[in-house]
């Protein structure tokens, strides 16, 4: 029998139990949003390689305790998120500068999203999210792009609901304010061709 | 627009507020056409945000699943280092500190007190091993009764500075380890020829190295040899050369090709010389000694775990990947470290584009996509493209 076959609770339980092949297909099924979390946070591909392999690893050594009837999928990505903003923490971090050329910026994909924003002000909201402050970003990928709740970005990161609060609000206006000159006119136009 | 009421839009979009003051937002914004384009404005960074896709290099999603589950499948993938423990590395960074910097200054004073000043022992400067039936033998006894007494005196000191290092290679001329046999340490697999021999472009590429770098080059050759076997060539020829000569030659021989065939036998990361400017930069070694110390998975959590931020750093972390290929060419880690050998060599390129890490990039890259056993070809492809055509 194929693990793809499988359900989510199904092959948890079998990974939970040892079987490693079961605890892969997991692995192939969350990565690409593991990866994602970790990227936006981290923003280099090589970082964000290896907080992913990690994440996934504590994962796996923290299966015995992790209960079935919850969803796997917030669960691995606030490991992984925990993970990221630990690396932008770290002096190193705080030092690393983004290479004009990395290369491993998020792509640009076809999605609805394409008749709300042209490409430029996706570009300049990629950018703008980029370039907020480390722990504002977390928190904001954690919300916008996660969908968590306060409480598990606060339980995730170690912050109060306050912090969380008040820096995805300050990120926010951040972005609002950046992306706002192309966002105004895609919106009208949205919403003529809406009429 | 009050900002009263534009500092709680962000969490009202949320649906986090409090039940009172999220009617009183709702209050506010039926009367505020500001804050309503405001908060659709909030939404939509939301939505573009979500719909913004990350992209890996080509075949990583591919290939994670397996690597993850290498590393468990490793036994020793569990087993985080302790915080304070120090990897095998810091001891040999630090006998190479001890041997490189305090041991010559330490010989300097015993020197002066000497009543003849006397060169420091090296392979190239020793002379024909046959200087007991020499009709020089006599003239130069007493250098070579001077040397062996710094060789020993140089062994006692590794022994005591460099216990580890010492452990796997005792400074005893009878322990000595044959060629044969310290090959036979990392006999490779025959199935994979390019795994267990780096190119001989990759070769040919460190002898220049070396070669440029001179007597400084050839210092950092003895220090890397004290800290991985805890006796140095010239130390173990003279040794050896005392009593007998025949085998002292054939130990000269071998030791005089040692560094030219060294990533065979031994495996030795360095960094190169920091282009930066930045003046003299401690000397990262990586010796097969000390990798084979911990197990493959430790010593990849150890490469992989800390960031490598700057040009220097990269580099010597491309070099350090290299020295694990080749101290574990049998792990199902070594591919990985091959690959990253060639990413890490990119990353470097990208940061300094100092074109000998172009050429090294691309020779790294043309080696590993050489091998019938290459995993990640597309990454490294991936890699490469990048830098060729940004």
């Amino acid at each position: 029998m194929r693990a793809e076959g499988q359900d989510e609770a199904g092959l948890l339980a079998r990974a939970k139990g040892g079987d490693l092949s079961a605890f892969e297909e997991v692995v192939r099924r969350y990565q690409r949003r593991v990866y994602a979390v970790a990227l936006r946070i981290v923003r280099r591909h090589d970082v964000a390689d290896d907080v992913v392999q990690d994440a996934f690893i504590r994962a796996h050594q923290a299966l015995a305790g992790f209960d079935l009837a919850r969803p796997f999928g917030p669960w691995i990505c606030r490991i992984a998120a925990n993970l990221a903003v630990n690396h932008v923490r770290s002096p190193e971090a705080r030092e690393e500068g983004l290479p004009a050329d990395h290369g491993e910026r998020g792509a640009l994909g076809s999605d609805p999203l394409h008749e709300v924003l042209e490409v430029e002000a996706r570009e300049v909201l990629e950018r703008a999210i980029l370039g907020l402050p480390a722990e504002q970003r977390a928190v904001f990928v954690l919300r916008a792009v996660e969908e968590m709740s306060y409480k598990e970005i606060a339980e995730a990161l170690g912050l109060s609901m306050g912090t969380v609060m008040s820096r995805l609000f300050r990120a926010r206006e951040r972005l609002a304010e950046a992306v706002l000159p192309y966002l105004g006119p895609a919106l009208r136009r949205a919403q003529g061709a809406g009429r | 627009m009050s900002a009263h009421v534009r500092d709680r839009l962000s969490a009202y979009l949320d649906q986090e507020l409090p039940p009172g003051e999220r009617t009183a937002v709702e209050t506010h914004l039926q009367a505020c056409d500001a804050c309503r384009q405001h908060l659709e404005t909030l939404a939509a960074v939301d939505a573009a945000a979500r719909a913004l896709q990350v992209e890996a290099p080509p075949g990583y999603f591919d290939a994670l699943p397996g690597r993850v589950r290498a590393r468990l499948e490793w036994p020793g993938a569990r087993a985080r280092p302790a915080r304070f423990h120090l990897p095998a590395w810091t001891w040999a960074a630090a006998a190479a500190l001890v041997l490189g910097v305090v041991t010559p200054l330490t010989m300097m004073s015993v020197w002066r007190d000497r009543p003849e000043q006397l060169p420091a022992p090296r392979v190239a400067e020793l002379p024909p091993p046959t200087a007991a039936a020499s009709p020089l033998a006599g003239a130069a006894g007493g250098k070579l009764e001077a040397k062996e007494r710094l060789a020993d005196d140089l062994a006692r000191r590794q022994a005591e500075s460099a216990p580890a290092a010492a452990k796997a290679q005792p400074a005893k001329k009878d322990s000595i380890p044959s060629p044969r046999a310290e090959q036979d340490a990392f006999a490779q697999p025959p199935a994979a020829p390019a795994a267990a021999a780096p190119s001989s472009k990759a070769l040919e590429a460190r002898k220049r190295a070396r070669d440029a770098g001179g007597p400084h080059e050839q210092q950092q050759v003895q220090t890397q040899a004290q800290a991985a076997g805890g006796v140095t060539a010239d130390n173990r020829a003279s040794a050896l050369r005392a009593d007998e000569p025949a085998a002292a030659e054939a130990e000269t021989k071998v030791l005089r090709r040692e560094p030219q065939a060294a990533p065979e036998g031994r495996a030795l990361a360095k960094t190169s010389r920091d282009k930066d400017g930045a003046g003299l930069r401690e000397e990262i070694v990586v010796s097969s000694d000390e990798a084979r110390a911990e197990s493959p998975v430790a010593e990849y959590r150890r490469l992989i775990v800390a960031p490598a931020q700057t040009l220097a750093a990269l580099r010597a972390r491309r070099e350090a990947w290299r020295a694990f290929a080749l101290s574990f060419p049998n792990s199902p880690l070594a591919d990985e470290a091959r690959v990253r050998v060639v990413e890490t060599g990119a990353a470097a390129w990208r940061l300094g584009h100092d074109p000998e890490d172009l050429a090294r990039l691309r020779e790294d890259a043309a080696v590993y996509l050489e091998r019938k056993d290459a995993a990640h070809a597309a990454r490294v492809r991936a890699a490469l493209q990048k830098v060729e055509r940004p």
